[in-house]
């Protein structure tokens, strides 16, 4: 059981930079706004399971964009989810091919985000084929990937939790060894440098 | 060109393992050698994908957690108090309610004007800088920098005018409370679209319209336009409307 806790968008935006509160700030903007953005996606030709996939896309998606100070608060947290979301939508509808006059209307319509978040998007389409080329990484390079870059933990404290390495030097060339695989990974995926190429043009 | 740079060196940087020095020369290098700079973000896209899909697995679990509560049906625990105090009970909850209302409504009385319903249901729209025409541009450009009397002057001297700029003329209209002109701004739309198989800002207009009527002061055209608006379950802005105040509008029909 949780005790459900309110935010003000400061407060919100300050909770899910720490990570003591991010699990229930994470909460209040599932209770808050969830209705409202699954709403949007059932109206604009989507299911509910497409809703589900969006609004995960969405928070995640904002949740890096204030980790990385690039939310700027110039509008309310409600209305840049909204426009996140649509944005995600929209990728998606126009991936799909709908050829739906109504989306295409909509595409029209498309809200633009301030330009780092809206390059944030853009990114993240190519770290879904980075997280896919991660998988194919054996079990030991994905848990110690995970615990430097998801879960922050120094090297000492992951020696203590894989014991198998003797200690944090051995951890720190098994960390390279990794990333470097997957860097070979991505290098050879073709679509991935054309990805990635057209977002760093297009964030200048 | 290959520079003189191994991958380890790249991660020391992206892990922040270097030391000052290391650090200020690398990040030299990194503005002279575009090789370079590409190979850092690559491996910086690596780590912030690796980030990305552990927090995916977190939202995941909580986005389990929400849908799971969605689907539970609400308890209710219900108390059945003795015989003898069922009248004593009966009128303590009666008593503590007629209070409760009364004071709910004197304060709600007291507290609801048009604007503060306005504003408790106003949502900021954000519109996107991607048109063709410098002048649409610059219409747009304007409306995000929030400067809504140029939007207007701009937007009057616009010769032909489609649903998009009446769009944008009536939230500026609507953040520079003027919302005769606003009700105005949308009524076009509504007649644009009437007039064409290509219509934009349907339901934006619905809503905006009925907010508009709002703050106007127009209460009986805002209660019309909320109802068609929820009774349409479809339709967009479908729980904006339901969660506008219907004990609040009667409240405005009384004042205003």
């Amino acid at each position: 059981m949780h005790v459900e806790r309110s935010y003000s968008d400061a407060g919100l935006v300050n909770a899910l930079k720490d990570p003591a509160e991010m699990n229930a700030a994470i909460r209040f903007v599932y209770r808050e706004y969830y209705g409202m953005l699954e709403n949007y996606v059932l109206n604009n030709s989507g299911s509910r399971d497409d809703a589900a996939d969006v609004v995960q896309e969405t928070i995640v998606a904002f949740i890096e964009i204030v980790e990385q100070g690039k939310f700027r608060g110039e509008s309310s947290i409600k209305s840049f989810l909204f426009a996140i979301t649509r944005n995600v939508w929209l990728t998606e509808l126009r991936k799909r091919g709908s050829a739906d006059n109504r989306n295409k209307n909509f595409e029209k319509e498309k809200d633009i985000l301030d330009e780092g978040a809206a390059n944030h998007l853009i990114k993240r389409e190519y770290f879904l084929v980075i997280q896919q080329l991660f998988e194919k990484l054996g079990d030991k390079c994905r848990q110690l990937l995970m615990m430097v870059y998801y879960e922050n933990l120094s090297m000492s404290e992951i020696v203590d939790q894989m014991p198998g390495y003797q200690n944090e030097q051995v951890l720190r060339n098994k960390k390279y060894k990794c990333m470097k695989q997957l860097e070979q990974m991505m290098q050879g995926n073709e679509t991935l440098r054309i990805q990635f190429k057209n977002a760093l043009k297009n964030a200048g | 060109m290959q520079d003189n740079y191994s991958d380890e060196n790249i991660i020391q940087y992206i892990d922040d393992e270097m030391t000052v020095d290391e650090k200020q020369a690398f990040e030299k290098l990194l503005q002279e050698d575009a090789v370079l700079y590409g190979r850092y973000q690559f491996m910086l896209a690596a780590k912030q994908a690796i980030r990305s899909k552990g927090l995916k697995e977190q939202v995941g679990k909580i986005h389990q957690e929400y849908m799971q509560s969605l689907n539970r049906p609400a308890v209710a625990t219900t108390h059945i108090p003795r015989k003898h105090s069922i009248f004593k009970a009966f009128m303590r909850v009666a008593a503590v309610l007629i209070l409760a209302v009364s004071g709910y409504g004197v304060f709600e009385f007291g507290t609801t004007n048009n604007n503060s319903l306005y504003e408790s249901s106003f949502i900021d729209y954000q519109i996107e800088v991607v048109r063709g025409a410098e002048q649409s541009q610059q219409i747009d450009s304007l409306y995000n920098a929030k400067n809504y009397n140029a939007v207007i002057t701009a937007f009057n001297a616009k010769t032909q005018k489609d649903q998009r700029d009446y769009f944008i003329a009536a939230q500026s209209y609507l953040h520079l409370d003027k919302p005769e002109e606003a009700i105005s701004a949308f009524q076009q739309i509504e007649k644009l679209n009437a007039a064409t198989d290509s219509k934009y800002f349907v339901d934006e207009t619905d809503f905006y319209l009925a907010l508009a009527y709002i703050k106007a002061g127009r209460i009986s055209e805002a209660e019309k336009q909320l109802n068609t608006i929820t009774s349409n379950k479809q339709h967009l802005f479908y729980s904006n409307a339901k969660n506008i105040s219907r004990v609040k509008l009667e409240i405005l029909q009384i004042k205003n």
